[in-house]
């Protein structure tokens, strides 16, 4: 579809995911940014970015990405990302060492987890 | 009641002979309707039985007298007579005699002319009456219907034949009979007349209503009036900026028509002149020249040699009538008889003034059209796109005709959207009417249609949605339209037919294929109709045409058939766009005669090829994902892994956002990507025509880190002019081998 990216959010136990399909570059990164960040209120536990249909993501998109987590972070609120392991921009993320700082899951599932069993890997 | 004489016991004809000679005189004019032969036979009949010569004097509707004459069956007395009798004219105003035997309705009888009161004869014409010898006369009233309707006047030339009274009875006899023929002829001439103008008008209102097109009906109108009421017709226009202009000229004979046309061309029409065309649109009113006499011709003529064309002319009577409509005096037309010596009278100037208000309208209708017409051109040409975007990866060329005859422009439009993840959207459509309001109301679809694309939605969703909002338009507008969205990067394309005739694909062998899809009412006539997309793809070196109806709608032809001879001519056109676009109209678009707008726009996607890659973008982050999409597709030809093409996209992605940074407050800058493959590597360049900021944090930072950890050898170079990025990555299937 055309715009770059679609945003679909969504609350699951307390926690925001916003789900972005399509790509993410300087032309939609800060106006996603301000569109999740807005969405996600002082009590959820956390955010988690799902990026599984996310077909492109250079740097702009992980600027994006530690502008989300700054702002949460003051909240002590919890960020995770999700990108499948066979996707092809998780190279550009392992590049940067994205995963340093923000963990990354392979599903949403398992980001969900990890932030209700405050912030470990569930199991 | 007759003039004394004292030749009483005289008589020319003997009643036998009287008799026999009145049968035959019924019996001629009984055989003629015609009011010119009526005349002649008349004045014939007498001579030279009862008459040497005989003229019959008829009474005009102005009044006036015209005379038919026998003639004198000697040449040589007729000479004279004629030189007489215009000498005398000259001096005396025309046919004193029978204008007074008209005037008095009695007769009068010249047993011999000697015992008259003697004729004032001027010295010089002594002679010449001497030699015609005129020794009686009898001038008798012609009557009918118990009006007298003219004279006959009966010449004895004859030394020893005095008309008596006898003879005088027997004229009047025959003048009540001739009386008679005489009157039914001109009546029959009349309803003839009435029945001729009639048609005349009938065809001239045809010939009006037919064409809009202002000089062209007025040269028809100027023809007709040649075929039937002047030898000559010309009409004048006034111009909106008070100049007058020869609208249309027209000769009886077309040889002449030069003539005229250059006569105009010399002796331009003074718009200063008190009389003829200038005076009768200053004032409205019509002027009648009956006759025109030589001294008119001296008084108008501006030299020597106007005054020689004007006299070679031959100009017998003219009639000047103004063009009016609505109160406004547009024009004038004139009508001259020269070779048929037709004399202009009052029922011809109200013929000819009916003529000119039916044409004054004519003009009035056709300018109001071509205000109109011009007003939705205008409109229509504003609406439509004034450049087409430039596409990464497509080629575009459109063209739009208006309709040139009736008022039938407006309501097409095309029209092509960049769309923001990169791929275009393309529309044609035709809104259902004609003229300044389709115009206007196709205005609305299109950027109704451009914002509902450019808010994300699908082609079938955006057409669903512009159907919707079409319903909610004041009056029951309709259009027709096709829109597709073509992805650059792979030549697919989805697209929404709504009742339009289907778009067509030219492959690069020139086959052609019709794009039918499923098609869908037109947008605006239901309610939640659906608009289902169809996808197709657009292989390379292939072309779609999108057009309107009236590129293939021939009257009286399927529409089927119109698209038939489009595939021929599309399977033939020359493969450059602009000039396919070209040979198309130059096909297929009569230039005289279109009834409907033509919009037509082809696309092609630029053909790539695997040695080399080479882009010229804006410096807009918006172009960024169009270069991406462009990038991929050549990236596909290099045998690159999926991986690979990803991660060269994102270095290259990166090192345009850095242009693009650079450029930043430049209007109008661009930047330039190049790609080569060789050796086993695809080598990229991005050039920017910028001043070069050091990276700034550290996110700019991370484009850089990105660009280095995905590719091999970067280099960075800065320059004055700008700054140029080049990088390697080894491909691994050429690496394989």
């Amino acid at each position: 579809m055309n715009p770059l990216a679609r945003l679909t959010l969504e609350t699951r136990d307390g926690i925001q995911i916003a789900h972005i399909s399509g790509e993410v570059d300087i032309a939609n990164a800060s106006t996603l940014e301000s569109e999740i960040a807005d969405t996600v209120g002082n009590t959820a536990l956390g955010l988690v970015v799902n990026l599984t249909d996310t077909d492109y993501f250079d740097s702009a998109g992980i600027r994006m990405l530690f502008e989300l987590r700054k702002r949460l972070t003051g909240r002590r609120q919890s960020l995770r990302v999700v990108v499948p392991r066979e996707s092809v921009i998780i190279t550009a993320l392992l590049v940067t060492e994205v995963d340093q700082i923000i963990p990354i899951d392979e599903t949403v599932d398992a980001s969900l987890g990890a932030i209700a069993n405050g912030g470990r890997p569930a199991g | 009641m007759t003039e004394q004489t004292t030749h009483e016991s005289r008589r020319v004809l003997d009643p036998q002979r009287a008799l026999a000679f009145l049968a035959q005189a019924s019996a001629v004019l009984a055989r003629s309707l015609d009011y010119e032969r009526t005349l002649a036979e008349v004045a014939q009949l007498a001579v030279p039985e009862f008459a040497d010569w005989c003229g019959v004097d008829v009474v005009q509707p102005d009044g006036s007298l015209r005379q038919i004459t026998s003639g004198h069956p000697n040449p040589r007395l007729e000479e004279l007579l004629a030189e007489l009798r215009a000498r005398y004219r000259a001096e005396k105003g025309r046919s004193e005699g029978a204008m007074s035997v008209i005037a008095t309705g009695r007769p009068e009888l010249r047993a011999d002319v000697r015992d008259a009161p003697q004729m004032e004869i001027p010295e010089d014409m002594a002679e010449l009456y001497e030699a015609l010898g005129p020794r009686s006369y009898i001038i008798v009233p012609l009557t009918a219907r118990g009006r007298t309707i003219g004279a006959l006047t009966f010449l004895s030339t004859i030394e020893g034949r005095h008309y008596g009274e006898a003879d005088l009875d027997f004229a009047q006899h025959l003048a009540r009979r001739f009386g008679l023929a005489v009157d039914n002829a001109r009546l029959y001439q009349e309803a003839q007349n009435a029945r001729d103008r009639l048609s005349f008008m009938a065809k001239a209102s045809e010939l009006l209503s037919a064409s809009l097109e202002l000089d062209e009906t007025l040269q028809q109108v100027a023809m007709l009036a040649v075929s039937s009421l002047a030898d000559w017709c010309s009409i004048e226009l006034l111009d909106d900026d008070g100049t007058l202009r020869n609208a249309a000229i027209a000769h009886v004979d077309p040889e002449r028509v030069q003539i005229a046309r250059d006569l105009r061309q010399r002796y331009p029409i003074d718009s200063d002149d008190p009389s003829g065309v200038p005076n009768v649109i200053r004032t409205g009113r019509s002027e009648l020249y009956p006759e025109i006499a030589d001294e008119l011709l001296v008084q108008s003529a501006r030299d020597e040699e106007h005054l020689r064309l004007l006299r070679s002319i031959g100009l017998k009577s003219v009639l000047i009538v103004p063009l009016t409509a609505r109160g406004r005096t547009l024009g004038a037309i004139t009508l001259v008889s020269t070779e048929s010596e037709r004399q202009y009278g009052v029922e011809d100037l109200r013929f000819a003034e009916e003529l000119a208000h039916r044409a004054g309208v004519a003009v009035d209708n056709s300018r109001l059209y071509s205000r109109e017409h011009n007003a939705a051109v205008t409109l229509q040409q504003s609406l439509l796109p004034r450049q087409l975007p430039e596409v990464p990866g497509v080629e575009f060329a459109a063209r739009y005709l208006p309709a040139t005859s009736e008022l039938d422009v407006g309501g097409d439009w095309y029209d092509a959207i960049q769309l923001s993840d990169g791929s275009v959207g393309v529309a044609i459509g035709d809104v259902v009417g004609h003229g300044v309001e389709a115009a206007a109301v196709m205005g609305q679809f299109r950027n109704a249609l451009r914002a509902y694309v450019l808010d994300g939605r699908g082609p079938d969703a955006a057409v669903e949605r512009l159907n919707r909002l079409t319903r909610t338009f004041d009056q029951n507008d309709m259009a027709t339209l096709v829109y597709v969205v073509l992805d650059t990067a792979t030549g697919g394309f989805r697209f929404v037919r709504a009742g339009h005739p289907p778009p067509l694909i030219r492959d690069a062998e020139g086959n052609i294929t019709q794009l039918n899809g499923q098609g869908a009412l037109p947008v605006g006539v239901a309610l939640n109709v659906r608009y289902p997309a169809t996808s197709m793809k657009l292989e390379p070196g292939a072309t779609l045409l999108l057009y309107t109806d009236g590129l293939v709608e021939r009257r009286g032809e399927p529409l089927e058939a119109g698209i038939a001879k489009l595939e021929r001519v599309l399977a033939e056109a020359p493969e450059p766009l602009e000039e396919l676009c070209d040979h198309l109209l130059a096909a297929l678009a009569a230039e005289d005669q279109r009834n409907d707008d033509i919009a037509l726009l082809a696309i092609r996607p630029i053909e790539l090829e695997a040695e080399r890659f080479h882009t010229v973008l804006r410096a807009d982050p918006t172009e960024l994902s169009r270069l991406r999409r462009l990038l991929m597709r050549w990236l596909r030809l290099t045998q690159a892994s999926a991986q690979e093409i990803y991660d060269i996209t994102i270095a290259a992605g990166e090192a345009c956002a850095n242009a693009i940074e650079h450029a930043y407050g430049a209007r109008a800058a661009r930047f330039e990507v190049e790609g080569t493959v060789e050796e086993g590597f695809v080598k990229l360049r991005v050039r920017d025509f910028g001043s070069w900021r050091a990276p700034r944090g550290e996110h700019r930072g991370r484009g850089l880190q990105l660009i280095e950890a995905l590719m091999e050898d970067v280099e960075i170079e800065r320059g004055d002019r700008g700054t140029e990025v080049r990088m390697r990555r080894r491909l691994s299937a050429l690496e394989a081998r």
